[in-house]
């Protein structure tokens, strides 16, 4: 059987607390498994944030990003939605994991680890706004 | 663990008992705008004295990338090696074995 969350939060980080209460409200109704829940909040945060980094100029929040997930046997998709600056996250440059601390930059990191932790992601420019869908395959906790 | 220098709401930080330099406690979510909270201040502490540093993970079951990069930063400032991840959760280890940063930070 399906489910859906669907939320709508204003892009200010501190939104980030109570989407991510409500989303593991919905995902431990899921059955998904400690790690799942885990893996798809980091990816949460990680999206959202880089939205209210750097999707906007100066009026961030007056913007709306929406959030839905979505459970279907086996399947969890995490999909948010802005109407920033076209920003595709499967373009942005992958960090140099092997380099010493000391030289590494500071930043993608986030984006780098959730393409990781993700079973697959798809970036879409739709009607002047940014799409992302990011897929998690058998994160139930009898997976 | 004697707290006698920095004792926040958000971490405490004291000289580990064990003469092996700072334990730093954290609990709850560490996610972005927490860790934007508290970084200056650990980093702070961590530059005036140079030694390595604990993490202690016990009571954190989730962590947002802005706490790998105050990892990296206190590892610039006391050095590789130096820097200490205790009683971390396993999606918490994957997360810094992913970012490759399992070998410059000792994680238990």
């Amino acid at each position: 059987m399906s489910a859906t969350l669907d939320l709508t939060a204003s892009s200010r980080i501190e939104e980030l607390s109570t989407i991510a209460e409500q989303t593991a409200v919905f995902l431990e109704s899921a059955g998904c498994a400690a790690n799942s829940i885990f893996a798809i909040q980091f990816a949460l945060e990680e999206l959202f944030s880089n939205i209210v980094n750097y999707a906007f100029d100066h009026d961030r929040e007056s913007h709306s990003i929406a959030i839905r997930l979505e459970h279907d046997p086996g399947v969890i998709t995490l999909m948010l939605e802005d109407d920033g600056r076209t920003f595709d996250p499967l373009s942005a440059p992958l960090p140099d994991t092997s380099l010493p601390v000391d030289q590494r930059p500071i930043g993608g990191l986030g984006l780098f680890i959730t393409q990781r932790l993700a079973s697959s992601i798809d970036y879409r420019r739709v009607d002047g706004k940014n799409r992302v869908s990011v897929r998690f395959v058998a994160p139930s906790a009898n997976a | 663990m004697d707290i006698v220098a920095t004792n926040q709401s958000d971490f405490a930080m004291a000289e580990d008992n064990s003469g092996r330099g700072l334990r730093c406690v954290l609990s709850g979510r560490l996610d972005t705008e927490r860790c934007g909270r508290i970084s200056e201040a650990i980093l702070a502490r961590l530059q005036a004295s140079g030694q390595p540093v604990t993490f202690d993970l016990a009571d954190v079951p989730f962590v947002a990338s802005a706490f790998l990069r105050l990892c990296i930063l206190a590892a610039r400032l006391v050095g590789s090696g130096n820097v200490h991840l205790a009683n971390t959760a396993p999606p918490i280890k994957k997360v810094f074995k992913i970012a490759g940063l399992d070998g410059p930070i000792r994680i238990d």
